[in-house]
C-alpha cells in the first residue's frame, strides 16, 4: 500500500489505543481493577494495535534507515 | 439529605472498556454513573437523567460529540468535560464557540479526569449557592461581570460567554483604561498554555461578538495597534 493514511487520523488512533492501555495500566496500579489474564489481554492487543498503526505509517526501510 | 445526594456523571465514549475503568474509578469516590456510546443515547439520556456533569468524548460515531456538545448546551448549562484524542479540537471545542468546561487529552490518567470532575462541579455548585447579592460584581458601563458565577450581563441581558472569553472580559475588566500587552493577556488568559498569539486575536474577535452592539467597532474592548488591548467605559 503506497498511499499514506492522514497523519494526523494515525496519530488519533494511536491516542485512542494507549487511552485504552494507560487507563487500564493505571487502574491495576491504582488497584481499582484485578489485572485479569482477559483485562491483560485487551491492554496487549491495544499496544498491539499502537504497534501496527507505527508500522504503517513508517514503512520498512524509512524508520530502520533514516537519518537521526 | 440534599448534600450527600450522590453527584451523577455521564461517560460518553464509543470504547467500553475506557468507560468502564473510568465507572469504576467514580463509583469509588461516590459518584452515580451513567453510560452512553453513541451521540443520540447520550442526548436523551442526559434529557430524562439530569446528570449533573457530562464526560464526552469528541471522536463518537454517527452524532459528532461537538454536536452533542451543542445540543445538550442549547437544553441545559450542564457541566461538561471533554476527552479528545485530537489535539487541534481543543481550542474551538474549550477555548471558542462550543464553550466546554474543561479538556482532557487521550491518552488520560483516569485519576486525573476525577480530579478534573471534582474541580468542575466544585466551580458550578460554589456559583449556584452564593446568592447573587453578596457577590463581588465587576461593571464596565453597560457590562456587569460576576466572576464567582461566571455571569455576565450587558444591559441586563445574560450573555454566554466560554470560560476563555470570560477570562479575557475579567481581565481586561479589572484593568479598566490600561493597555494590557499582547503577553500579559496570553499569560493570564491560558490554562496549560492553551492559547497562543494567533488564537488571542480569535478569542478577543468572538468575545466583542457576544457584548459589542457594533463588533466591526468596538467600544468596549479596543485594540491598541503593536501593543494589545484595553479595555474602556464608554458611557
Amino acid at each position: 500500500m503506497s498511499e499514506r493514511a492522514d497523519p494526523r487520523a494515525v496519530l488519533h488512533q494511536i491516542r485512542n489505543h494507549l487511552a485504552v492501555a494507560v487507563a487500564n495500566l493505571e487502574a491495576f496500579r491504582d488497584g481499582m481493577l484485578v489485572p485479569t489474564p482477559e483485562r491483560l489481554e485487551l491492554v496487549l492487543r491495544a499496544l498491539e494495535d499502537v504497534d501496527g498503526l507505527l508500522h504503517d505509517a513508517f514503512p520498512r526501510g524509512e524508520s530502520e534507515t533514516g537519518a537521526r | 439529605m440534599e448534600g450527600t445526594r450522590a453527584r451523577t456523571i455521564l461517560l460518553v465514549d464509543d470504547e467500553p472498556n475506557l468507560v468502564d475503568v473510568l465507572q469504576r474509578y467514580l463509583v469509588e469516590d461516590g459518584f452515580a454513573v451513567l453510560r452512553a456510546s453513541d451521540g443520540p443515547s447520550a442526548v436523551e439520556l442526559t434529557e430524562r437523567e439530569q446528570p449533573d456533569l457530562i464526560v464526552l468524548d469528541l471522536g463518537l460515531p454517527g452524532l459528532s460529540g461537538t454536536d452533542v456538545l451543542r445540543r445538550v448546551r442549547a437544553k441545559r448549562d450542564v457541566p461538561i468535560i471533554i476527552l479528545t484524542a485530537r489535539s487541534e479540537e481543543v481550542d474551538r471545542v474549550v477555548g471558542l464557540e462550543l464553550g466546554a468546561d474543561d479538556y482532557v487529552a487521550k491518552p488520560f490518567s483516569p485519576r486525573e479526569v476525577v480530579a478534573r470532575i471534582r474541580t468542575v462541579l466544585r466551580r458550578s455548585e460554589r456559583a449556584a449557592t452564593t446568592p447573587p447579592a453578596q457577590r463581588p460584581l465587576r461593571k464596565v458601563g453597560r457590562i456587569a461581570l460576576d466572576p464567582l458565577g461566571h455571569e455576565v450581563t450587558v444591559e441586563g441581558k445574560p450573555v454566554m460567554l466560554t470560560p476563555t472569553q470570560f477570562k479575557l472580559l475579567d481581565v481586561l475588566a479589572e484593568h479598566v483604561g490600561q493597555t494590557l500587552t499582547r503577553e500579559q493577556l496570553i499569560e493570564r488568559v491560558s490554562v496549560d498554555g492553551d492559547v497562543y498569539d494567533r488564537t488571542l486575536d480569535r478569542h478577543v474577535a468572538n468575545l466583542r461578538s457576544r457584548i459589542e452592539a457594533d463588533p466591526a467597532r468596538p467600544k468596549y474592548v479596543v485594540t491598541v495597534f503593536g501593543i494589545g488591548y484595553k479595555m474602556v467605559d464608554p458611557t
